[in-house]
């Protein structure tokens, strides 16, 4: 074998080389060469890109962190002040509401569908009055606000004109009791409006041909006809009144030294800041007019503390709290009794469906009222708070409500479930998707078919997201669940869907937009495999599709994995169409569904600080949760991206 | 090294002369890269015998390769490839007949190619690909076919404790057999080996060599090769291709000791290509 020898340096040219660069300008200390400034230029950009990255890193971290100890204040708070009980019992309640409130929807259900042009009529009859009501206020105010007296009477002409065309469509009877209910009002403001409105109402109640039922009439029927219903509907309603009766009891007791905790926590705040600024203006010798404002404004503060007793109060707490299991207890035998009288099969489809999902939040609102009774007995108001539990709070906390006048909960369980859901269900229908179109186009489709395929597949991603998400919302979320209505498609877990706005159609459209990135990542990880493999393939008798799943697949699996997960960050980071289509809603998604989860409405991160942003003052506490969150989106980010790049860089080892 | 090529020139004499019966017939074929516009092989015709190594030698670009992947098909996957003329028949059948699947055409001849190319998967699934492709799944049947499949390819005993190590970490030489042994898996009746030693070290090649021709007593090989003494040691005839044209075909001995046309000469003594 032979060695290719290393041919000897020897210089070519006579003159001998001096490896003497080029002189720069001398500035300051540094050579300024063109390669070095062309150089500088490009390495300073590559640093700011850096630099601003390191920034909203740093800015994250700190808006973000302040929100442990901050929160861990009002909890601490929430718990001495017995809000912290109030809100477990306010929990059961809402579950309690909720089932009442679907109970009464299954006997509105009924109702209609017995009752069907009737019950319409009492509907309308309440409808009507409320429209002429506001009519009358919108009138009355353009008219009060009127001073010029000829343009007044004008005016009340056109108020009496108004309510008469805001009535004109519905052609009651009831138009005329409204107008005389509302005459006195009118009298005031003008003479002659009393005249003009009989005169209106007259005219009407000649033009009123048809008369509908008495409205006393189809009521009496109603009770007569669904009697057993309605019973059972008063007694659920009825049997939740202990309940409400503890919470506004509960609430009243601690929602007082609650606000008491807050504003001594404002006073002294502005203590020690008042005390700082009295150290620097002493150290500064400043003029004592300015110290002595300082400390008279000290003194004040100092004396707005306000003395509080929480142990006194927390007694009464603890007092209402001893009849808590009682209450619910009975509430829950009392449900089920009037459930057990609820009718099973009735014609009406809806009705049976509503009363079917009565009777499961029932359940639910046994379990939670179980956990609950435990809660509440090992609950205890001088029990510390942990940063631990502040933590816990955070990141495993199942509700997250703010904006409430009660106390703001922040639990990232909701969102972060929400944010999860939606990019699996959407990966689920993405990465097939995206998958197989890019297999297509790289084994199988003709050069002129890809040529076609592929940029019109990577257009997709040209599409704005708030344009899909207008989609979604106007044209998408009314099919998709007609569609689910259909008898043919009942199959399907989780058909019909009863939310317009859900983590399916959530979820299609993210796909619809994931699935570009996917193809074209997974496309050129296809393209990447060398076509020596194919040959080989081939060569031994494999057929396209043999050699396509068996050899090409495999190869570029790595690549293909990586887009998946970059198709995953996208989809998890996507904030416009969620927040447009998902629902809003933040609860954690009712798992025990099965695949019908996808049927439910969602809240997600990145929606959350879309929709919140507007609301928080700078260094709230909401504002610190809200980048918390964020801090939480770009961590997962980043772990995703560094896994993409470790997933790559392993094929090439 | 030197033992090893004796060694080689020893067995292909003992073989040498065995009656040979025709396995393919190329009958004047015409081939174009280009729908017709220009013909890359200008009709060409030859007898291919059984059990018998047949090399094709030529300068680059003469269109041996283009010949070799016509036996098999291979040149389908060329949108704008077509058969200009002629036909080629294997075992009697005529490989572009409508009811002949390419699929099927390619199990009977099995190519290996100049670049070793083994797939990403472990030594194994690689020599057991064609078999599953088949449909096979028994697990007895590819254990067997597997092993006798690396005795033939002369690779059973370095590969044997370590089957289900990716077939990336063997040796450029290794990797080649272990290419000859995926081809020979499915039993195939012709081997096409397009340069197969280019890329191997002179021991590896020399390996390679003493495989074709113990392979030969059971496959048909046809071989190109660019290397005159790779010629003349394996094969039994031998052909000279020049710009599209079979120049001269006979047995390799003839060829390389005393050649009918005058190109060819030229050729194998060097003074061009
Ligand atoms: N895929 C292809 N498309 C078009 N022309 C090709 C292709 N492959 C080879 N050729 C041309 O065909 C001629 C013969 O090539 P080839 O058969 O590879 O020659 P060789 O004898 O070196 O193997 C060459 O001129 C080459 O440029
Ligand atoms: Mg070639």
């Amino acid at each position: 074998m032979q060695v290719a020898a290393v041919p000897a340096n020897k210089p070519k040219n006579k003159s001998a080389p001096t490896f003497k660069g080029k002189r720069g300008l001398r500035l300051m200390g540094l050579n300024f060469t063109t390669d070095g400034v062309v150089k500088g230029f490009f390495g300073g950009n590559a640093y700011l890109a850096i630099l601003a990255l390191l920034f909203i890193c740093v800015f994250l971290l700190k808006s973000g962190l302040g929100f442990i100890p901050g929160y861990r204040v009002e909890l601490g708070e929430a718990r001495i002040s017995g809000v912290e009980l109030t809100n477990k019992v306010r929990y059961e309640l809402t579950g309690y509401k909720a089932l009442l409130a679907r109970v009464n929807q299954a006997f509105i259900a009924e109702k209609r569908n017995r009752f069907g042009d009737e019950e319409s009529t009492i509907y309308l009859y309440e409808e009507f009055e409320a429209l002429v009501d506001d009519e009358f206020e919108d009138a009355m105010e353009t008219y009060l606000s009127i001073n010029d007296s000829p343009e007044k009477e004008a005016a009340c002409a056109r108020l009496c004109k108004d309510i008469a065309d805001a009535c004109n469509n519905i052609p009651e009877k009831k138009l005329l009791q409204a107008l005389t209910r509302r005459l006195p009002e009118l009298r005031k403001v003008s003479t002659n409006a009393k005249d003009q409105a009989i005169a209106l109402a007259q005219d009407y109640a000649l033009n009123d041909a048809e008369t509908p039922h008495a409205v006393a009439e189809i009521s009496a029927q109603i009770s007569k006809e669904m009697g057993n219903f309605n019973t059972a509907v008063q007694a659920i309603k009825s049997a939740g009144k202990p309940l409400i009766q503890l919470e506004s009891e509960l609430t009243k007791h601690t929602a007082e030294s609650d606000r008491i905790l807050k504003l001594n926590r404002q006073t002294s705040g502005s203590i020690t800041a008042l005390e700082q600024g009295l150290k620097k203006a002493k150290q500064r010798d400043e003029p004592p007019v300015i110290i002595a404002a300082i400390e008279k404004r000290l003194k004040k503060s100092r004396g707005s503390f306000i003395e509080i007793d929480t142990e006194a109060r927390i007694k009464a707490v603890y007092q209402a709290i001893e009849n808590h299991d009682l209450i619910v207890d009975t509430l829950l035998i009392k449900i089920s009794k009037a459930f057990n009288s609820l009718p099973a099969e009735l014609e009406n489809e809806l009705t049976n469906v509503t009363i079917e999902q009565a009777h499961k939040l029932n359940s639910e609102f046994a379990i939670i009222v179980a956990k609950q009774k435990e809660n509440i007995s090992a609950w205890r108001h001088d029990k510390s708070i942990t940063t631990g539990n502040t933590l816990a709070a955070f990141f495993f906390g199942s509700e997250w409500q703010t904006g409430s006048p009660w106390q703001d909960i922040y639990g990232l369980m909701p969102l972060f479930t929400g944010s999860l859901l939606v990019a699996s269900v959407s990966l689920l229908f993405a990465v097939p998707l995206a998958i197989g179109a890019a297999l297509y186009v790289n084994q199988f489709a003709h050069k002129r078919e890809a040529a076609l395929v592929k940029p019109g597949i990577e257009f997709i991603q040209a599409i704005p997201s708030v344009v899909l998400g207008l989609f979604g919302v106007l044209v998408l979320a009314g099919f998709l669940k007609d569609w689910s209505h259909s008898p043919l498609l009942s199959w399907i877990p989780g058909f019909p869907i009863t939310e317009r706005l859900n983590v399916l159609l959530a979820a299609l459209l993210l796909a619809f937009m994931a699935a570009p990135t996917i193809f074209t990542l997974a496309e050129d990880a296809l393209n990447n495999v060398p076509k020596a493999f194919t040959e080989a393939s081939l060569a031994m008798g494999a057929t396209k599709l043999q050699t396509a799943i068996n050899v090409i697949l495999p190869a570029s699996m790595p690549g293909i994995i990586a887009a998946i997960m970059l198709g995953f960050g996208r989809v998890v980071g996507e904030t416009m169409v969620v927040l447009m289509v998902a629902g809003n809603k933040a609860k954690i998604p009712e798992f025990s569904e099965g695949i019908g989860i996808v049927g439910q409405p969602v809240h997600t991160m990145t929606s959350i600080i879309a929709q919140e942003y507007g609301e928080v003052t700078e260094g709230s506490l909401h504002w610190q949760a809200l980048f918390m969150v964020g801090l939480v989106l770009f961590t997962i980010s980043l772990v995703i991206n560094s896994t993409c790049q470790r997933v790559l860089n392993s094929k090439n080892r | 090294m030197h033992d090893m090529s004796k060694k080689i020139t020893a067995l292909s004499k003992t073989t040498k002369n065995r009656e040979a019966s025709t396995v393919i017939e190329v009958d004047d074929i015409g081939f174009s890269y280009d729908l017709g516009k220009t013909e890359t092989l200008k009709g060409i015709s030859m007898e291919i015998p059984k059990n018998q190594v047949t090399a094709l030698i030529g300068p680059s670009g003469c269109g041996k390769s283009t010949l070799l992947r016509c036996l098999n098909r291979m040149n389908d996957l060329i949108d704008t490839a077509k058969i200009t003329r002629g036909a080629i028949r294997i075992l009697g059948q005529d490989i572009h007949a409508a009811e002949v699947d390419a699929i099927e055409l390619r199990k009977q001849v099995g190519m290996v190619f100049q670049k070793y190319n083994p797939f990403p998967k472990s030594i194994y699934d690689n020599v057991a690909y064609g078999l599953r492709i088949q449909g096979v799944k028994k697990k007895s049947i590819l254990d067997e076919a597997v092993e006798r499949s690396l005795r033939n390819a002369a690779l059973w005993d370095e590969a044997k404790d370590r089957l289900k190590d990716s077939a990336l970490g063997l040796s450029g030489g290794q990797q080649q057999r272990l290419c000859i042994a995926r081809t020979i898996a499915v039993r195939p009746k012709v081997i096409l080996m397009d340069e197969p030693c280019s890329a191997l070290d002179p021991i590896a090649t020399a390996k390679v060599e003493e495989l074709m021709l113990e392979l030969r007593k059971e496959f048909t090989i046809v071989i190109v090769t660019h290397s005159m003494q790779q010629a003349s040691r394996i094969s039994d005839r031998t052909a000279f291709f020049y710009l599209g044209e079979l120049v001269e075909y006979a047995s390799t001995s003839h060829i390389f000791t005393s050649p009918s046309v005058k190109q060819t000469e030229d050729y194998i003594s060097g003074r061009f290509g």
